[in-house]
C-alpha cells in the first residue's frame, strides 16, 4: 500500500489540527461552566484522549491497511458501512463547528461585514477542494503552516504574558470534581483528537521512532494548549467566558502602542488560516468515509462523496439557521452522547477487535526508509 | 498548469465565484463613509432620570498638512444604550463604531444609580475595545467630553491620559472595563478615577486656551444645527473659566454602584498598599545633626510591597511589608543656625526615615479604617484569602455570627522600611 505521509508530516498535521481546533473558542466556552477549573477540564480530557491515542498509535504502527479495510476484513462490509456513516457525520459536524467559529471570528474581530450564506458557501467550497484531494496534498500545506502557527503562538504568548495574573488561576477545584467530569463528558465534541489520527492508519511511512514521535507530539500539543488556557484564564479571570475569540482577545487586552499592536494582525490572520486547514482535513476525513460505501456508475465516487459532504454541511447549517447558539445548544444536548459513542465506545471496540486479532503480528509492517 | 486547473471542477467553481464577486469590490463604499469612529463615550441621565443620554467623541477626518484630528461631540437620548446608539447613528448619518473607544465616562447621576445596566451593553458589544478606561465625573459626562474635544488635537487620547495621573500619585489605578468587571464579579470594590471640570486654573489642562486655538471641537447637540451652534458658543463662553483636572478624587464602586467618592488625602494609604504611589512625600520638623527643624521633600525611586496572609488563633492577620528607596529632593531649614548640606549626598538619615515611616503608617491606618468603616474589600483582602487560604477562610467565616462583617475582623499589620537610594 502506498504511504502518503512521512512520520514527521503526520505529526505536523496532528499538531496543527489539535492546536487550531481548540484555541479559537473552546477555552471561553468551557470557562463559562468551569471558571478557574477550566484547566482541569482540559487536563482530564487530554489524559483520557491520550490513553485512546496510544491505542490508535498502535494501529498506525502495526496495520498496513486503512482502518475501514481492516474493519471490513474483521466485522464485515455492512457494519463497516454503518461505522463509516457515523464517522462521516461526526467529521461533518466538526467542519460545521469550524465554519461557524471562523464566521464569528471574521465578523467580530476582523470587522469584515460578510454575507453569512456566502461565507459558509465559500468555506464549504474550500473544504471540498481539499476533501477531493489525496492525503499527500496536506503534507506540503502543513509544512508551511507549521512555521506560521508556531510563530503566531510564540508571538501571542509574548504579547499577552505581561497581562497574566497568576492569582486569577486561584482558587482551584471550586466548582467541584463532579462538575469537572461532567464538563469533560459534555465537551467531548471538541476533544477526541485521536480520531484525526485514524486516516494515518496504513498511510504513514514508518520509521524507528514512529510511535515515540506520535506520543511526543500528542503530549507536546496538549501541554501547549494547557499553557495557553492558563494564560487565557490568568488574563481574563471571571470575564473569560465573555471573550469568545480567545486567541485574538488575549493579544488585544494589554494597552499597547499602535505600531506594536499591528503584530496582532499576524495572529489574527494566521489562526483562521490554520483553522481552514483543520476544516479541510475534517472534509477529507468525511469524504473518505463516504467514499468507502459510495459505489455507482454515473459520476466518480469522489464527486458523489464530496456532494454528500456538501449536502450534509449545508443541511446542518440550514437546520441550525446559520446560528452559533442553535448549534451550540444541539452540541450541548445531543453531542456529548453521540460523540462519546463514536469517539470513545466505537474506537474502543476497534481496539478490542485489533488486540484480540491473532494475526496482527503477521500484518506488522517492517520499517522502510523514504517515501514511495 | 492551466490545463490542470480547468480540469478541476472545484477550481472552476472557485474561479467563477471570484469572477462574480471581485467586480463588486470596486463599487463598494469606503468604510469611513459608513462608520463613525468613536474614541470616547459618556453616559448621563436626563434631568427627570428616566432616559439615558449617550455622548460620543467622534473623529471627523479632514485634510490637513499636519497630523491632526477634529473631534466632535454628538449626543443622543434613549431608554437604553442600544436605543441611544441607534439614535446617534441617525444623527451622525453613519453607524457609530465603538472599536476605538478608549474611555467610558459616567456622569455622577448614572454612577450613583448604578452603571450595571450601561456596562452590560458595552460588555455585550463585541466590538468595544476591552482596554477602554472607565472613569467618572462629578457632573455631566457630556460636558467633560466637550471640553476635552477642544484640547485633544493630535489623537493623544488625552482623557485616558488624564485618568492615569493625578496630583497625588503619578500613576493611579486606572481601571479599564476588564478590571472593573472582574472586580464586580469577584465581589470586591473598585477604584475609578474621577475627572472633574474645575474652575481652578492651577492644575489640569486649560480647555479655554486650547479651545481658543482649536478650529474644531464643537459641541453638536441632538436638537438642530442652529441650536447646536448656539450651544457650542455658550459652552465655549462657560468653559473659559474651567480646566479638565484629575486632582486625585476617586469613585469607589461596589456591586456596580458608586458608594463614595474618596478625597485625594484618603487615597494615599490605598495607593501605598497597592504599590502605585509614586508621589512626593514631605516630612516636617526633622531634627538631627544635619537638619534643624527642617522640612524635607522626598521622591520615591523604588517601592516594593509584599503581603502575607496568616491566621492566628483563627483570626486572619494580613501583614504588609513596604520597602521604599528614597531620594531627598528639597530641604527647607527652618532653624536659625542653617547648615548647608553637601549636594552630592542623599541625606536620608534615621530621623528622616522615622518621620517618613510615621507619615506612611498614618496614611495607611487612615485608609484601612476607611475600608473597615465602609465595609468594602478595597484591597482585595477577602478575595486573596479565598484564593490562597480557601479552607482556612471558610472555617473562619463559619465561626462568624455576621458574615457580612468579616472584613472588620481582619487584623492588619504594616511594616515600613526606607533607605536612601544613593
Amino acid at each position: 500500500m502506498e504511504k502518503q505521509l512521512s512520520t514527521r508530516q503526520a505529526n505536523a498535521i496532528l499538531f496543527v489540527v489539535m492546536i487550531a481546533s481548540k484555541l479559537i473558542m473552546l477555552p471561553s466556552v468551557i470557562s463559562y461552566f468551569s471558571e478557574q477549573d477550566t484547566i482541569f477540564v482540559f487536563l482530564f480530557s487530554f489524559i483520557l484522549d491520550f490513553a485512546f491515542s496510544l491505542g490508535v498509535i498502535c494501529l498506525i504502527d502495526r496495520l498496513d491497511e486503512t482502518i475501514l479495510h481492516f474493519l471490513e476484513r474483521k466485522i464485515g462490509k455492512l457494519l463497516t458501512i454503518i461505522i463509516a456513516v457515523l464517522f462521516a457525520l461526526l467529521f461533518t459536524m466538526k467542519s460545521v463547528d469550524i465554519i461557524i467559529e471562523n464566521y464569528i471570528l471574521f465578523d467580530e474581530k476582523i470587522y469584515v461585514e460578510l454575507n453569512k450564506s456566502l461565507f459558509f458557501l465559500m468555506m464549504l467550497v474550500f473544504s471540498c477542494y481539499f476533501a477531493s484531494r489525496q492525503l499527500r496534498s496536506f503534507r506540503r500545506t502543513v509544512e508551511i503552516l507549521l512555521f506560521l502557527i508556531c510563530f503566531s503562538f510564540v508571538l501571542t504568548v509574548i504579547v499577552s504574558f505581561a497581562g497574566m495574573r497568576f492569582n486569577n488561576l486561584l482558587p482551584m477545584f471550586t466548582t467541584g470534581a463532579r462538575n469537572i467530569f461532567v464538563q469533560v463528558f459534555k465537551k467531548n465534541f471538541w476533544f477526541g483528537d485521536f480520531i484525526f489520527m485514524l486516516p494515518f492508519v496504513g498511510n504513514v511511512q514508518k520509521i524507528k521512532f514512529t510511535k515515540k514521535r506520535f506520543i511526543m507530539t500528542y503530549v507536546f500539543s496538549s501541554i501547549v494548549i494547557l499553557f495557553f488556557v492558563a494564560i487565557f484564564l490568568g488574563i481574563f479571570n471571571q470575564t473569560a467566558s465573555m471573550h469568545r475569540i480567545c486567541m485574538l482577545d488575549i493579544c488585544g487586552i494589554e494597552p499597547r502602542l499602535i505600531s506594536e499592536g499591528r503584530f496582532n494582525w499576524l495572529v489574527d490572520f494566521s489562526f483562521p488560516i490554520a483553522s481552514l486547514f483543520v476544516l479541510a482535513y475534517c472534509g477529507y476525513c468525511a469524504v473518505n468515509c463516504f467514499q468507502y460505501f459510495v459505489k455507482q456508475k454515473f459520476l466518480s465516487d469522489k464527486t458523489i462523496s464530496v456532494m454528500l459532504y456538501i449536502g450534509l454541511g449545508v443541511g446542518a447549517l440550514i437546520y441550525f439557521d446559520f446560528n452559533w447558539t442553535n448549534f451550540f445548544n444541539f452540541i450541548d444536548f445531543i453531542g456529548p452522547y453521540y460523540c462519546f459513542a463514536i469517539q470513545y465506545v466505537l474506537v474502543f471496540i476497534f481496539f478490542i477487535i485489533f488486540f484480540t486479532d491473532k494475526g496482527k503480528i503477521l500484518s506488522r509492517q517492517k520499517y522502510r526508509g523514504g517515501m514511495r | 498548469m492551466t490545463k490542470k486547473i480547468l480540469h478541476s471542477k472545484i477550481m472552476i467553481i472557485i474561479i467563477l465565484i471570484f469572477a462574480l464577486l471581485l467586480p463588486q469590490t470596486i463599487n463598494m463604499p469606503k468604510q469611513i463613509d459608513l462608520r463613525a469612529f468613536v474614541i470616547a463615550v459618556g453616559v448621563d441621565k436626563t434631568d427627570d432620570g428616566t432616559n439615558y443620554v449617550l455622548s460620543t467623541q467622534v473623529v471627523v477626518p479632514e485634510p490637513s498638512l499636519s497630523f491632526g484630528e477634529n473631534l466632535q461631540v454628538y449626543s443622543a437620548e434613549g431608554k437604553n444604550m442600544i436605543e441611544c446608539i441607534e439614535h446617534l447613528s441617525l444623527h451622525i448619518g453613519k453607524i457609530a463604531g465603538l472599536g476605538n473607544v478608549s474611555v467610558v465616562v459616567f456622569g455622577n447621576d448614572v454612577a450613583v444609580d448604578g452603571i450595571n445596566d450601561s456596562l452590560d451593553f458595552f460588555l455585550r458589544s463585541k466590538r468595544l475595545n476591552d482596554n477602554a478606561t472607565v472613569m467618572t465625573t462629578d457632573k455631566k459626562a457630556k460636558d467633560l467630553l466637550s471640553s476635552v474635544a477642544k484640547i485633544d488635537k493630535n489623537f493623544g487620547y488625552s482623557l485616558n491620559g488624564i485618568a492615569r495621573m493625578n496630583s497625588e500619585s503619578l500613576i493611579t489605578r486606572a481601571t479599564n472595563l476588564e478590571n472593573f468587571l472582574n472586580d464586580f464579579y469577584n465581589n470586591t470594590a473598585t477604584f475609578v478615577s474621577q475627572v472633574r471640570l474645575e474652575s481652578d486654573d492651577n492644575m489640569g489642562i486649560d480647555s479655554s486656551k486650547s479651545g481658543g486655538q482649536a478650529s474644531g471641537g464643537q459641541d453638536t447637540s441632538t436638537v438642530s444645527a442652529t441650536q447646536s451652534k448656539n450651544t457650542s458658543s455658550s459652552d465655549t463662553a462657560e468653559s473659559e473659566q474651567t480646566v479638565v483636572s484629575n486632582s486625585g478624587y476617586t469613585s469607589v464602586f461596589f456591586k456596580g454602584k458608586q458608594v463614595e467618592v474618596f478625597e485625594p488625602e484618603q487615597m494615599k494609604g490605598f495607593n501605598n498598599l497597592l504599590g502605585i504611589m509614586r508621589g512626593v512625600y514631605t516630612v516636617e520638623n526633622v531634627c538631627d545633626n544635619n537638619f534643624d527643624n527642617a522640612t524635607v521633600a522626598m521622591s520615591v525611586k523604588k517601592e516594593h510591597v509584599s503581603k502575607s496572609l496568616e491566621f492566628k488563633n483563627g483570626i486572619p492577620q494580613v501583614k504588609y511589608h513596604l520597602k521604599y528607596s528614597l531620594k531627598v529632593e528639597q530641604i527647607l531649614q527652618n532653624g536659625t543656625e542653617q547648615i548647608i548640606l553637601d549636594g552630592n549626598k542623599n541625606y536620608v538619615t534615621t530621623a528622616v526615615v522615622n518621620k517618613f515611616r510615621d507619615l506612611v503608617k498614618s496614611q495607611i491606618a487612615s485608609s484601612i479604617n476607611l475600608e473597615k468603616y465602609y465595609n468594602l474589600d478595597l484591597l482585595s483582602t477577602m478575595l486573596d484569602y479565598k484564593r490562597f487560604r480557601h479552607n482556612d477562610w471558610n472555617n473562619f467565616i463559619k465561626t462568624l455570627p455576621d458574615k457580612e462583617n468579616a472584613l472588620s475582623k481582619i487584623e492588619f499589620f504594616v511594616d515600613v522600611e526606607a533607605k536612601g537610594n544613593v
